[in-house]
């Protein structure tokens, strides 16, 4: 369903709440409700691509690293200028065993995030993981 | 055939057998196991090792304290690269956190 359809447009603190509980929810490892969560969200949302992270995360939680890196990919055509998606496609690409592909994503995000706030931090923490050969 | 060293008549490859490798002193055990527990701490344990060798006044007290302070070493490599693996794990799962937290805030 359009955003434009909705009868309840809910504010930002909304969607922040919606999207916390949604990732709460995949820590508790509840995947599949999360995943119905992250779902729902899409279409509440104007960046479409944070929701389909989670689901990505999800993905990646159960292992389904193909699966991860689809919706990861996905995420960086609708927004090719968020670090977090690729961090968390290069960790995918990385457990995927695509590891010169995982080095790339990894990069691109720490050149998107130098600050390390948005998903930079965690792309340079993955690749020390990397060059210890821990993967 | 007179070999010197071995009896140092004629020499009976089955005198080998009857060899007896000289025994630890009490003061040797104690010192090879307080040299072992004590490798845990950079140089202390090496030192103590030491002296238990030289204390204990035998090859083979010396090959013992040796051994334990080598096995010793190999456990503490081993508990330092999981500790090392650990916090890496740790760190990514930091990250990670604190990336799904930016996401929550960069919600429009």
């Amino acid at each position: 369903m359009a955003n434009a359809e909705l009868a309840v447009k809910p504010s930002r603190e909304e969607k922040r709440f919606l999207m916390e509980a949604a990732l709460l929810m995949r820590d508790a490892d509840r995947l599949d409700e999360a995943k119905t969560m992250f779902e729902g969200i899409i279409p509440l949302v104007e960046d479409k691509h944070l929701p389909i992270i989670g689901i990505g995360t999800i993905h990646f939680a159960k292992g389904e690293f193909d699966d991860a890196v689809e919706q990861f990919e996905k995420a960086t055509e609708i927004d090719p200028t968020c670090a977090i998606a690729y961090a968390h496609l290069g960790e995918a690409l990385a457990f995927s065993k695509h590891l010169d592909e995982a080095e790339l994503a990894l990069q691109k995000a720490t050149e998107l995030d130098p600050s390390g706030e948005n998903g930079g931090e965690m792309a340079r923490t993955i690749q020390k993981f990397l060059s210890y050969g821990l993967l | 055939m007179s070999i010197g060293g071995v009896g140092g008549g004629n020499f009976n490859p089955a005198d080998l057998t009857k060899f007896d490798p000289p025994k630890q002193s009490k003061f040797s055990k104690f010192t090879s196991i307080l040299g072992g527990a004590a490798s845990a701490i950079p140089g202390v344990g090496s030192a103590l090792g030491a002296i238990g060798a030289v204390a204990g006044g035998g090859a083979a007290g010396a090959s013992t304290s040796f051994n334990r302070q080598y096995e010793l070493l190999q456990l503490q490599n081993q508990i330092q690269q999981e500790a090392q693996t650990i916090n890496m794990i740790s760190n990514i799962n930091k990250a990670k956190h604190e990336a799904s937290m930016a996401a929550i805030r960069n919600v429009k």
